[in-house]
């Protein structure tokens, strides 16, 4: 493999990789976080295997395969934890989980039904996660942390 | 013997986790058994003291040199270079100051059970094994010999304590608990850091293997000291801790609080040995590793902070209405001639500064006891409500009219000998504060007799109880007392036993600072009789 | 005597009033009940007995008994170490006969009170302590004997705790003793550190107090030393036998029983300070400054207390101002020799022969008036008596003897002794750098003398002559029981006796001058003017008393109205406790006060605020714990382009100071990167 070939495959891995950061940071649905993180590891893993064909070892695959497999439990895991999140409050956004915050919130029942109406207002079928779009702010969904802002600003 | 130093440390500490696991409603056993530990402990330490007074003196000329020790390595750190790797160590030693420190904890403890038999009625189970830890802390950081081990000791003192004042205690509990914890922890902080930073010196500069010993490094120091500024810098830093849990006077302001809001038993511990760790500590670490910095910085500093601490703890204990309030004051007063003592750096000094930690930890804890118990019996502290109780309570009253003589320094009981050894120690290193410093002993009878005075004497005049009326003192009380008491006395009459256990320790930390307390002609006919003996 | 047995006697001499004190403490309330005035009495009969011995067989450089060593610590060597020597004996024998005869009476005066046991165990200790302080070969042991008279001084003032006078009487004396003590404490201090010991016999050898003199200390010379040292002694001795201005502490002290009045704050602790400096002779020998103050101070409080006792109504409150008056007039002697060694010990032993004639007639009037208050129920005003001389014969015959020895009516054991130490004046006054001073502390002595007489037989002539003036109806004065009477007989005869034997006949001197430490005495001469002036004086007193108190009783008034405000300031004791309240006891209260004030308001807050610091810190970092996980992924990642930035930066600095060229090595050359897995 060529310094040439090693360097294209470098610049597809960090575009890989931003771009999956990048989603990371800015997408507020579960699935697509999850999603972008995939996106992030493969960038790794392109890389890896690029520099794997470089040296002329195997080293590199190797670790990629693990990655690989690691991935896979990873998603299959992440997905049953996401399930489990949406049957508890109805919702993907991930702002809804915010009970790290410096003050412990309390669960704000009226933010919950919200999101839980602007799921059904969506349609009559059994409500199906949806894609929140990125970045933007819900209409009507006040979110959790914002009215737990207010609250700590008291205190 | 050696042996027996570890089972002193570990004994009340794997009760303290038996006990924790009990029900909480085996009280009935939780005391028992805590007054079985805490008497074993006190038997192996009078055993150790006892088998220390004995023993041969040591031939070494270190500045510090326990007479028992044992070392195991716990860790071992690898260095760069050539230099031999930095061993971490679980040093435990026994000497003459440390063995009296042990007993008098021991013996605290005992009293510290037996006085809360009764009076703890929540949570027993939890109330003793947080005073069997508390010992098994403070025995561990009398007889640490290693910097870490000592620091460690002397903060884990710390979580009992919390625990001890933050749930037993009056209604500001809360408040104590926390103040206490956060003024010790920040006071120690800067003790830490010092620890390190002379640990991290005395790798660098003697390329020890066991840079946090202490007997290592102060023979190292003896030959070698660390460079003066280094050594302001050090003591400062470490000397910021003890003195915060001395206290000494900027420092002092948990102390009232503190003693207050806890337990009785608790306050009886906490001015009777914990606050001797900061004494302590000053004594095994300041002095023999930073002697040109004490010398000629601490001397002044400390000095004149115990001089305030003496007259502005006995003039505020003057105007306490509350009798714990009293105490609590003039035990900062008092405290004041052990540090003024140990500052001396002359044998005389030094010797009636550690005698004096015994003393007030007897002598003080004792009046704490006596006060706890009419407190128990008339639920109020409030002297303006009290009067003539020496006709109801003529045994307490005797008992405490004692108590307060032997820690005014009545000559012939234990307060008398230390003080006049501390002063008489200043007084030859710098008469002005030991002069200013005697004043005390006028404050101290004047407050202390007030406190008789307004509390036995006078009228009958006591607070409404319900029921029968108050017992004199009870038999368990007097148990509880009479140890404390009768060692007033016994030391006051002949203290010799303790300070020839003293003074071979001081005499090697003081023969650093090389310092005759008499004149030069008197002094070179008693120093060549001296040197004929040895 | 051989050592062993001296050694024995000693032992006796201390055993036995302290298991006296022990037994009545331990078994008193319960079992002996009103018997235990008899191991009290016994034990000190005891001790009595044994220090006659060494009056009667004194050695010639005295006995000595060690104990234990009590502190040994350094340079610091302090034995518990017992001398018997002449002062030693005479002081000794003196205390335990006259507690004695106090114990013996106070069996009777103090029947029937819930305290018996309690006051017999006290006046036991105290007895203990006495002879402790007085046998003490060392300055601590001294020391130590010295407080521990102080507290059962304390004890027995505050025997009648419930009180509150009595309390604070009590509280009063060991607080104003303990400032006194404050100084005695520095001047051993100061011993130790010049003398290197505190044991008496060496600090008291010519040798080392040369060689002190000779040595410099500091900016201070040898000289000032000793002076120093002097001054220091004498302000322990200034608060035990309350001389100005530490003398507030005694009149109070009035509020005790009236035996210990007799015992303790008359005869025998007050004396003590006396005694200190008496046995401190070769000291102050060295330090005529310091033996000048002693004699000032003495003075002006003979002066001063007898200027006060003039105007009392409180029997016992005069007594008590004679005895400071007294014990100022003792302190004359002792100033008084600094008339130079030749003189120096004709005054020690006129201070020590009024010490001990004193001891015997103001005890004897302490015990008549505990008779008379007896009698009278307790009563103490002595203008609520009067005429009481036909209803108690045997305490007004006794009384009598004793005030006209108080006053010195040639004769009796006050005359011989107040004699010798104006003599000893006389000479002072005549020699020496400071002979003004004493010329006028002779002239003051006087007066004082007059004064004494005046005074003295004011509260007799009231007490015992004239018309009663109590109610008949709820009074009725009986003469007290053998018991109490015995004692005061006893004591009647040697005030009016054991001056004219020990006095003119020279027994007296003779016995002390064999004291180690006194220079040579020369013989000693009857001085006739000297006489003559002090029996004029005291005469003229008596005879103004009579014609005040007896002949016409109006003119007290008249002098009263006429003096206005002198005759005021001598009621109201020249308002020294309201000075001392006003000027030292308001102001420190007053400091407490500020001082807690201030740890509550000042330093707390103070803490509290700096405690506060972090909680701000946290107050701006808290909103980034926000709960959102993308804030958290951000910081993740930005600390990590941090690190990168950091790590690559790094990296380049330093090929760029390797000066290799980032391209320069092709990195599929780099052996470091291959491995070897080629």
């Amino acid at each position: 493999m060529t310094t040439a070939l090693l360097d294209n495959c470098l610049v597809v891995g960090a575009i890989l990789f931003v771009l999956g950061a990048v989603g990371f940071l800015t997408r507020r649905n579960l699935i697509l976080v999850m999603l972008s993180s995939e996106l992030m590891l493969h960038g790794v893993s392109l890389n890896l295997v690029a520099f794997s064909g470089f040296h002329e070892n195997l080293r590199g695959q190797s670790f990629t395969v693990f990655i690989l497999a690691i991935a896979a439990c990873e998603a299959g895991i992440g997905l049953a934890l996401t399930l489990a999140l949406y049957r508890r409050r109805k919702t993907l956004d991930i702002d809804v989980w915010s009970d790290l915050a410096e003050v412990a919130p309390r669960r704000d029942e009226a933010a919950e039904a919200a999101a839980v109406a602007y799921e059904a207002d969506r349609g009559e079928e059994p409500a199906f996660p949806r894609l929140t779009p990125a970045g933007a702010v819900p209409k009507d969904v006040p979110r959790p942390y914002e009215v737990q802002a207010r609250e700590s600003a008291d205190v | 013997m050696i042996g027996l130093l570890p089972v002193l440390v570990l004994l009340p500490l794997a009760a303290a986790a038996a006990l924790a696991l009990l029900r909480p409603t085996d009280a009935q056993t939780a005391r028992w058994s805590a007054l079985v530990v805490s008497l074993s402990t006190l038997a192996i330490s009078l055993y150790a003291t006892y088998e220390l007074s004995q023993a041969r003196p040591l031939r070494t000329t270190d500045p510090v040199a326990p007479r028992y020790e044992l070392r195991q390595t716990w860790m071992t750190v690898p260095r760069l270079g050539d230099a031999p790797d930095v061993r971490l160590e679980f040093y435990l030693g026994l000497d003459g100051v440390s063995a009296l420190l042990i007993s008098l904890t021991a013996i605290l403890t005992t009293t510290a059970i037996l006085l809360s038999w009764n009076r703890i009625r929540e949570g027993r189970t939890a109330y003793f094994a947080c005073i069997l830890a508390l010992e098994s802390g403070l025995i561990g950081s009398f007889c640490a010999f290693d910097l870490l081990l000592f620091y460690v000791c002397f903060e884990f003192t710390l979580i009992p304590i919390f625990f001890l004042i933050g749930i037993w205690g009056g209604q500001e509990r809360r408040r104590a608990a926390g103040r206490f914890v956060l003024f010790t922890l920040c006071g120690s902080l800067a003790t830490l850091g010092g620890i390190l930073a002379l640990g991290a010196a005395a790798a660098e500069r003697w390329n020890l293997a066991t840079p946090f010993s202490i007997p290592d490094v102060a023979a190292a120091v003896a030959i070698d000291p660390l460079p003066f500024a280094l050594q302001v810098g050090l003591m400062l830093a470490i000397g910021l801790g003890f003195a915060v849990k001395i206290p000494l006077v900027p420092f002092h302001t948990w102390q009232p609080l503190t003693y207050v809001e806890a337990p009785t038993a608790v306050t009886v511990l906490l001015s009777g040995t914990v606050l001797k760790m900061g004494a302590y500590g000053l004594f095994r670490i300041c002095m023999p590793l930073l002697p040109d910095a004490v010398e000629s910085i601490g001397v002044p500093i400390v000095a004149t902070l115990s001089v305030i601490g003496i007259v502005y703890g006995a003039l505020c204990a003057l105007s306490q209405s509350d009798m714990k309030r009293l105490v609590a004051y003039s035990s900062l007063s008092h405290l004041g001639f052990v540090t003024l003592g140990l500052f001396a750096l002359n044998v005389e000094g030094t010797t009636g500064g550690v005698l004096q930690m015994i003393n007030h930890g007897l002598s003080t804890g004792a009046i704490f006891l006596f006060v706890g118990m009419i407190e128990q019996r008339y639920g109020t502290r409030d002297l303006g409500r009290f009067g003539g109780l020496a006709t109801r309570l003529p045994a307490l009253a005797v008992c405490m009219i004692f108590v307060c003589f032997a820690s005014a320094g009545l000559p012939m009981l234990n307060g008398f000998v230390g003080e006049y050894l501390s002063l008489s120690g200043m007084f030859a290193r710098n008469p002005a504060y030991a002069i200013v410093g005697a004043s005390g002993v006028v404050l101290g009878a004047w407050y202390l007799l007030t406190l008789i005075q307004r509390t036995f004497f006078g009228p009958v005049r006591e607070p409404q109880t319900e029921g029968p009326p108050p017992p004199d003192l009870r038999l368990r009380e007097f148990a509880a007392a009479f140890p404390l008491m009768a060692l007033c006395l016994a030391i006051g009459l002949y203290p010799k036993p303790l300070t020839d256990l003293i003074q071979p320790d001081v005499d090697r930390v003081v023969r650093l600072y090389d310092f005759n307390p008499v004149t030069p002609q008197v002094a070179s006919a008693e120093t060549a009789e001296e040197s004929d003996d040895r | 005597m051989s050592d062993s047995l001296a050694e024995i006697l000693i032992a006796t001499i201390l055993a036995a009033p302290l298991l006296a004190s022990v037994v009545i403490a331990a078994f008193g309330k319960r079992l002996l009940r009103e018997a235990s005035a008899w191991p009290c009495v016994a034990a000190l009969a005891i001790s009595f007995v044994a220090s006659i011995a060494f009056v009667l067989a004194p050695s010639e450089h005295g006995a000595t008994a060690v104990a234990w060593k009590w502190i040994d610590v350094g340079t610091l060597d302090v034995p518990v170490a017992f001398r018997v020597d002449a002062m030693t004996a005479v002081m000794l024998s003196t205390v335990t006969f006259v507690s004695t005869l106090v114990a013996i009476f106070s069996s009777a005066y103090m029947h029937g009170d819930r305290g018996y046991a309690r006051y017999f165990a006290a006046v036991s200790l105290f007895v203990f302590s006495m002879c402790l302080l007085v046998l003490a070969d060392n300055l601590l042991v001294l020391f130590a004997g010295w407080e521990g008279v102080g507290l059962c001084s304390y004890l027995l003032i505050g025997f009648w705790y419930e009180k509150p006078a009595a309390a604070a009487a009590a509280r009063k004396a060991f607080v104003v003793n303990r400032i006194g003590d404050l100084a005695m404490l520095i001047g051993l201090f100061l011993i130790w550190t010049s003398f290197g010991t505190l044991d008496l016999p060496t600090i008291l050898s010519a040798e080392a107090i040369q060689r002190v003199a000779a040595e410099t200390y500091g900016p201070l010379d040898g000289h000032a030393i000793l002076v120093t040292i002097c001054l220091l002694l004498f302000g322990g001795a200034i608060g035990k036998s309350a001389q100005f201005p530490l003398m507030v502490w005694l009149p109070d002290a009035m509020e005790g029983p009236t035996p210990v009045s007799a015992l303790i704050h008359a005869a025998t602790m007050v004396t003590a300070g006396v005694y200190l400096v008496a046995r401190c002779t070769p000291l102050f020998l060295m330090a005529p400054e310091a033996q000048t103050v002693v004699g000032l101070t003495g003075g002006l409080t003979a002066i001063l207390a007898a200027l006060i006792a003039l105007t009392q109504n409180d029997l016992k409150k005069v007594l008590a101002y004679s005895t400071v008056s007294q014990l100022g007039y003792m302190f004359l002697a002792l100033g008084a020799a600094v008339a130079g060694e030749a003189a120096a010990t004709a005054a020690v032993v006129a201070a020590m022969f009024h010490l001990v004639t004193h001891a015997f007639f103001k005890a004897l009037l302490f015990l008549g008036a505990g008779s008379v208050m007896h009698a009278m129920n307790g009563e103490i005003d002595v203008r609520g008596f009067g005429g009481l001389r036909r209803q108690l014969p045997w305490t007004h015959a006794t009384f009598l003897a004793g005030i006209a020895a108080l006053a010195g009516a040639p004769l009796l054991a006050g005359f011989w002794s107040k004699d010798e130490i104006l003599a000893a004046l006389k000479t002072a006054s005549s020699e020496g750098s400071f002979a003004s001073y004493f010329f006028a502390l002779f002239v003051l002595a006087i007066v004082t003398a007059a004064l004494t007489a005046f005074y003295s037989f004011r509260v007799y002539f009231l007490t015992f002559w004239g018309e009663a003036r109590y109610s008949h109806d709820h009074v009725h004065p009986h003469e007290s029981p053998p018991a109490m009477t015995g004692p005061l007989v006893a004591l009647a005869v040697l005030a009016a006796l054991a001056g004219l034997i020990l006095g003119p006949t020279g027994m007296f001197n003779h016995f002390l001058a064999h004291t180690p430490g006194l220079p040579e005495a020369h013989e000693h001469h009857f001085d006739w003017t000297v006489a003559l002036l002090g029996t004029l004086a005291t005469l003229a007193g008596i005879a103004f008393a009579y014609v005040a108190y007896v002949a016409s009783p109006d003119l007290p008034r008249k002098l009263a109205a006429i003096s206005g405000p002198l005759y005021t300031l001598s009621l109201r004791k020249f308002y020294l406790d309201e000075i001392y309240g006003a000027l030292i006891v308001l102001p420190l209260l007053f400091a407490g006060r500020l001082f807690s004030a201030l740890d509550r308001s000042a330093v707390d807050p103070t803490i509290d605020r700096v405690a506060g610091a972090p909680r701000a810190i946290g107050a701006f970092l808290r909103p980034n714990q926000n709960g959102r996980s993308g804030w958290y992924a951000l910081a993740m990642f930005a600390g990590v382009a941090v690190l990168m930035v950091a790590a690559f930066a790094s990296l380049f600095r330093q090929r760029v100071e390797a000066r290799v060229p980032v391209e320069a090595t092709p990195v599929s050359d780099r052996a470091d990167l291959q491995g070897g897995s080629r």
